[in-house]
């Protein structure tokens, strides 16, 4: 019987691995501190926090993640801390600060909120950031502002254990004791079952599965750590498929090797989506407007595909067939991405999106255009991608290569977004006109060219 | 160990509607609804859906025991469908299950053979071929059409207003539970709860005195919940009632977008005539409302738009129609600020325009212009003080609005790729029910023996702090610890026939009969303290959880409490108030509606990024009238919500149909609210002034802060034209992020 460590206590999970985390905790535990609010990783307020043990750990970590976008099977062996299970007799500090700075109007909102700033005071996380994904409609954020600055002021920083958490008040003793009832859970071992589903972080197959039946079986590749790991190769990063955006954010070799990435990833969904959703999920969920797509387009990474009959390796330029179509075959999987890496700086990314709300909201185009080394006052090579302007991400080749060797000029950078203007045929949809998408995306190539050229100056650059 | 209502909320532990334990074998219900935005339909097919697992049962309108009819304000607008559907989204049918997800999953396996007919979904489309809700209304001033002769500047355009979802936190939900004697116990997520009562009687064919409606607190409302919560609990019941177990009905988020109403979408034209000093001598708007399918609150909206389309500016000669206009979209509703915000837009859209044709700043316009003591409404009342420009200075000295011009313009003119601009909105906003027949409430006060005290009201509270006033009132009139107090949830076997929590009045209504109640209980009192304490009665003082008289001499609330038992003296009351002084003809539109206004003014600064087209608020200074503050913290928060929703309608919140009418915003990934990032810093000073008429001295505060949130549309709008001139002849909103790269860059 698959277990959970609920709270302080070890509880079995339904049988149907594929039960919605979020259902369970309201309807079989009566846990109704996470509220059913959107259903779809937008608004945080059904956050729990989720301990587990990672490869090369003896402690858990804990991160806040969106109940409604978790299956039970995926928290097997896990610790659940709910928004109740932070409750001893006295309100926490979080609970207070956001009582006593009016943080709290009709509270449908509060619990998730609690949950997102014990989890960042737990990782020792700014709080600004981990509370950007919890819509409140009643506060307008004052409150919630003025509670995280008395965190931030009166709390020492973290990251703590859970027993330090529990000597702070951030949780009472039992719950923090039930974390060291865990277990490295998972084997290594890759093998190829017979499932109906594969999920990674699950932000998006739940998403496409509201009110199932239940009762299909999943591959949790989130249970591989050998899908999870960043490892440096010869010829630049082999990054395991169920590494997580967050992860990716974080990791050293990430900010040494493209510096801006890091802020460029923080536009991307929430903070508890970060931490759940996978760079795998993000390219094999094929969006034509998935962020890490077209930062890897721009990236020049390749992809290890592995099925029963094998492996094999695929620029991920060719992975993409047609809309939400990838190259994928039956029962394989996308089990490692290899990045080149910058050369010591040589190579510059810059990456723009632009979307209807600045943050956790999906670009109505993206871009990001990678630069290698060039001749004084000339663009060296070019690889530039872009999302939201054709079925898949794409690569854009004709403008990249007309770039190349060109004289770093205004009157370059008009015919190239002259060019670019011609290459694509953005659709109208809900996120934007054809003709907006158009412009914008040649708009967005200044961005890029003025933000890695500073001689460039932006009124002079527009098509 | 007993929390405050915040701490328990904070906890994780205060129930919602949707958090309450279900009694055994309680069922779940969802709706089946229209496809097509306008048809008829016979035929309903319930094979496919009572096949799927878990449905046990589907119900259609011919299992209505009562009458097939929750219309409010008219009547005419079924629980279920008949024959004819006029939106998609329309209910027809009621699928009962199991579990919530297979009574989803069954409502959408239900089919009936459609046959279209046309749809409108353009106001003005409709208005041309006479969808009208009720006849066009007019209000007016002076003598407009002369006034035109003596205007040497003459504005005119065009404003085309977007809708915008509630987004309350919580969706719709109701819990319907037969009782032994063939009556209802409804739990629901209602402003209304009396809205709720009355309609679930009527749909049951019982008597209100078989149905009791209780409401615990709601996870937001805005409006949202006034009218159109009702549907929700009468489904519940219906489905209750015929199956004699207990029914939940909760939305999920993408069906509460589709199936409820939004805030009124308006199209409007307006002129705005000025004298060489820039004085406004007339205005004339025509404003067409898109009520949605049914009349709703429609018609109350659009007297409210007309009420207010002069906002805070002194017009002397004033034309303003307005018509509710029928279209074949989901029934628009009440939503925080009620239709003063659309109008209020259309004339500082005008004045902008009108500045810029003179050639200068619109603050100047607007300040001049302001309302004066003793200038008219057209609706009867006139201006009681000069409190419209009074906010105003004190918006401009204390945040230096000079100081801030000057800084946009020294910003704009160092040619980077952002441009900034600044707006100034002021707002006066008339507090009551406009339907004068809401103006009262009903409380009901219990003391214990124990000297603790219960109090129940209409008022629900949804965060806006409303019980917490009502605690204060209370204890302040009693005189005793804030603790000893307990706001009761609102139920209707309590208080009857209670207006709806709207209209920003919650506190002034039902605070005052808490009030009265709390009154009545000390009248009784009295008589025994001064004997107790051998003293007259009148030189009792109820203070410090005691009554003492001037000797010091004390006696102790509980002790108090204790002795009148003893002597068998009333310990409740039931108090009723009715505001005094409010009538309105509705006829020649003229009267007293409001019991006073409240007056303010918002600063708001936006910069845009000319080579993204992407716009943000920076920030935002209030000085706003309060009265008596009973409790800043609650003050300031309701302001700084209401400034943010007013923002979030101006800029990232819109709502997109596709030609069929279905919508096509309908998650939160589509539909974007604002979130920290978005949310400006946002400075407030509270304007507190003695004698309001409101609860104790203070003043509503729920709705007016919305119309702050205005100046972002005309921040942006301002920081735009820094880059270049844009035409003005026609204002749409939102600004969004697509519309601002258009217009700067001329696609
Ligand atoms: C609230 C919210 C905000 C979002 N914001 C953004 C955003 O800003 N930008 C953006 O690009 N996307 C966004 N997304 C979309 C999406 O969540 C991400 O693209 C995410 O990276 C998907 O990864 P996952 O691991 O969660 O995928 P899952 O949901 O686990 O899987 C998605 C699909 O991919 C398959 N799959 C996953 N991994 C593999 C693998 N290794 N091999 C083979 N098949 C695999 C699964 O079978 C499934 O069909 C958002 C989603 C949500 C819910
Ligand atoms: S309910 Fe909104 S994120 Fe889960
Ligand atoms: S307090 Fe109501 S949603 Fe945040």
């Amino acid at each position: 019987m698959p277990r959970l460590m609920l709270n302080s206590r070890w509880v079995d999970l339904p049988v149907a691995a594929d039960t919605s985390l979020l259902d369970f905790l309201r309807q079989d535990r009566g846990l109704t501190a996470a509220k059913p609010a959107c259903g779809s990783g937008d608004c945080s307020a059904c956050l729990v926090l989720v301990g587990e043990i990672e490869a090369g750990h003896a402690t858990p970590h804990y991160r806040a993640l969106s109940s409604c976008l978790l299956t039970t099977g995926q928290v097997a062996d896990c610790h659940v801390i709910t928004a109740e299970g932070l409750n001893g007799e006295r309100l926490t500090p979080v609970q207070q600060a956001l009582v006593d700075q009016d943080g709290v109007q009709c509270g449908y909102c509060s619990p998730g909120l609690v949950v997102a700033l014990t989890g960042a005071l737990l990782n020792g996380q700014p709080l600004g950031d981990a509370a950007g994904g919890n819509l409140c409609r009643c506060t307008g954020y004052g409150g919630i502002r003025r509670a995280m600055a008395t965190l931030h002021n009166h709390l020492p920083s973290g990251p703590f254990s859970l027993d330090q958490a529990a000597d702070l008040g951030l949780l009472p003793p039992t719950v923090a004791q039930a974390g060291h009832a865990l277990r490295a859970p998972y084997g290594e071992l890759l093998h190829f079952p017979d499932r109906e589903a594969v999920i990674a972080g699950d932000t998006d197959w739940s998403v496409q599965h509201p009110h199932r039946v239940g009762g299909q079986s999943l591959l949790q590749l989130h249970h591989l750590p050998g899908l999870r790991r960043i490892e440096a190769a010869a010829d630049g990063l082999r990054l395991g498929a169920a590494v997580t955006i967050e992860e990716f954010q974080r990791h050293p070799a990430i900010a040494a090797n493209w510096p801006d990435l890091p802020h460029f990833l923080s536009f991307f969904a929430s903070p508890a989506v970060r931490a759940s959703a996978t760079l795998g999920g993000n390219l094999v969920n094929a969006s034509p407007v998935a962020d890490m797509a077209v930062i890897l387009l721009a990236l020049g990474a390749e992809l290890t595909l592995a099925g029963p009959q094998g492996e094999r390796r695929l620029p991920l330029a060719d992975f993409y067939l047609g809309f939400h179509r990838t190259g994928l075959h039956k029962h394989e999987l996308v089990t490692a991405i290899h990045l080149p890496h910058s050369h010591n700086g040589a190579w510059r990314l810059h990456a723009e999106k632009v979307a209807r709300r600045e943050h956790d909201d999906i670009a109505s185009i993206n871009s990001a255009l990678l630069l290698g080394p060039g001749e004084a006052g000339h663009f060296g090579a070019v690889r530039l991608s872009a999302g939201g302007v054709g079925p898949v991400p794409m690569l854009l080749p004709k403008t990249a290569e007309f770039l190349v060797g060109k004289p770093i000029t205004p009157a370059t950078v008009r015919a190239a977004s002259q060019l670019l203007g011609s290459e694509v045929a953005p659709h109208s949809g809900p996120r934007g006109s054809g003709a907006y998408k158009r412009r914008l995306l040649q708009h967005l190539l200044v961005g890029h060219l003025t933000a890695l050229c500073p001689q460039l100056h932006f009124a002079d650059c527009l098509p | 160990m007993t929390y405050s209502p915040l701490a328990l909320l904070a906890r994780g532990e205060a129930r919602f509607t949707g958090d309450l334990p279900l009694p055994p074998g309680t069922l779940h219900a969802m709706v089946a609804v229209s496809p097509q935005a306008h048809a008829r339909f016979s035929r309903i097919d319930h094979s496919a859906a009572l096949a799927e697992p878990g449905v046990v049962a589907v119900l259609t309108a011919a299992d209505i025991p009562g009458t097939n009819d929750i219309g409010n304000l008219f009547r005419g607008e079924p629980l279920l469908a008949v024959e004819e559907v006029h939106c998609v989204g329309e209910p027809y049918a009621l699928v009962v299950a199991d579990s919530a997800d297979a009574a989803w999953r069954g409502a959408r396996k239900l089919s009936a053979d459609w046959q279209p007919l046309p749809a409108f979904f353009d106001v003005r489309a409709a208005y041309a071929a006479d969808q009208l809700i009720q006849p066009p209304r007019t209000f007016a001033l002076g003598d407009v059409d002369a006034a035109w002769a003596d205007c040497t500047t003459i504005v005119s355009g065009r404003v085309e207003l977007g809708s915008a979802e509630h987004v309350y936190m919580e969706t719709q939900c109701a819990l319907a539970i037969p009782r032994d004697d063939g009556g209802l116990k409804i739990h629901a997520a209602t402003q209304s709860p009396s809205g709720v009562h009355k309609a679930v009687a009527a749909i049951s064919g019982l008597p209100m005195h078989l149905v009791d409606v209780e409401v615990e607190r709601l996870g937001g409302g805005f409006g949202g919940k006034e009218e159109q919560a009702t549907p929700w609990a009468c489904l519940a019941a219906l489905a209750a009632l015929r199956l004699r177990r207990p029914v939940r009905l909760q939305l999920d988020r993408p069906d509460d977008m589709r199936l409820t109403g939004k805030r009124h979408p308006y199209s409007a034209d307006y002129r705005l005539g000025l004298d060489a000093q820039g004085n406004f001598l007339a205005y004339e708007a025509m404003l067409y409302q898109n009520a949605g399918c049914t009349a709703d609150l429609s018609t109350a909206i659009l007297e409210r738009s007309l009420f207010h389309a002069t906002n805070a500016y002194r017009l002397p000669n004033v034309r303003v129609t307005a018509a509710s206009c029928r279209t074949n979209l989901p029934s628009n509703t009440a939503f925080r600020g009620f239709g003063a915000p659309q109008a209020m837009f259309v004339l500082e859209a005008a004045i902008r325009r009108a500045a810029r044709q003179l050639g200068i700043a619109p603050e100047n316009l607007q300040r001049q212009n302001l309302l004066r003591m003793g200038d008219a409404f057209p609706y009867g009342m006139t201006a009681a003080d000069d409190r419209a420009t009074a906010s105003w200075d004190e918006l401009s000295s204390h945040f230096d609005l000079a100081g801030r011009q000057q800084a946009v313009a020294d910003f704009n003119a160092n040619g980077s790729q952002l441009r900034k601009g600044l707006a100034v909105v002021p707002v006066c906003f008339g507090i009551s029910f406009t339907a004068t027949l809401l103006n009262q409430a009903e409380a009901l006060l219990h003391v214990y023996a124990d000297g603790s005290v219960s109090i129940t009201t209409g008022a629900v509270d949804m965060g806006q702090g409303v019980q917490q006033r009502i605690r204060r009132v209370v204890a302040l009139t009693l005189g005793v610890d804030e603790a000893r107090v307990h706001v009761a949830s609102t139920s209707t076997r309590s208080v009857a026939n209670v207006s709806p929590t709207a209209a920003s009045t919650g506190a002034d209504l039902n605070g005052e009969a808490a009030r009265q109640a709390a009154l009545r209980v000390l009248a009784g009192l009295r008589p025994l303290a001064a004997e107790l304490l051998a003293c007259p009665p009148e030189a009792v003082v109820f203070a410090d959880d005691a009554a003492t008289q001037a000797d010091g001499r004390r006696i102790a609330w509980p002790e108090l409490i204790v002795a009148a038992y003893a002597r068998r003296l009333p310990l409740s009351a039931l108090a009723h108030y009715a505001t005094p002084g409010l009538h309105f003809d509705p006829s020649a539109n003229q009267g007293r509606p409001f019991a006073y206004h409240v007056m303010g003014a918002a600063l708001v600064e936006a910069t845009v990024d000319v080579l993204r087209g992407t716009g943000r608020i920076d920030r935002v200074a209030v000085v706003h009238d309060v009265g008596r503050c009973l409790d800043p913290a609650l003050d300031r928060g309701q302001i700084e919500g209401a400034v943010v929703q007013g923002i979030g309608w101006m800029t990232c919140e819109e709502i997109l149909h596709d030609a069929q009418g279905r919508l096509l915003t309908d998650t939160l990934a589509s539909y974007k609210i604002p979130d920290l990032y978005d949310a400006p810093a946002i400075d407030i000073r509270l304007r507190q002034d003695a004698g309001a008429a409101g609860l104790l001295g203070s003043k509503a505060v729920g709705e007016p802060p919305l119309v702050y949130g205005l100046g972002a549309y005309f921040a942006l709008r301002a920081a735009m034209t820094a880059w270049r001139p844009l035409p003005d002849e026609v204002q749409q909103t939102p600004l969004t992020a697509e519309r601002i790269f258009t217009q700067l860059h001329d696609l």
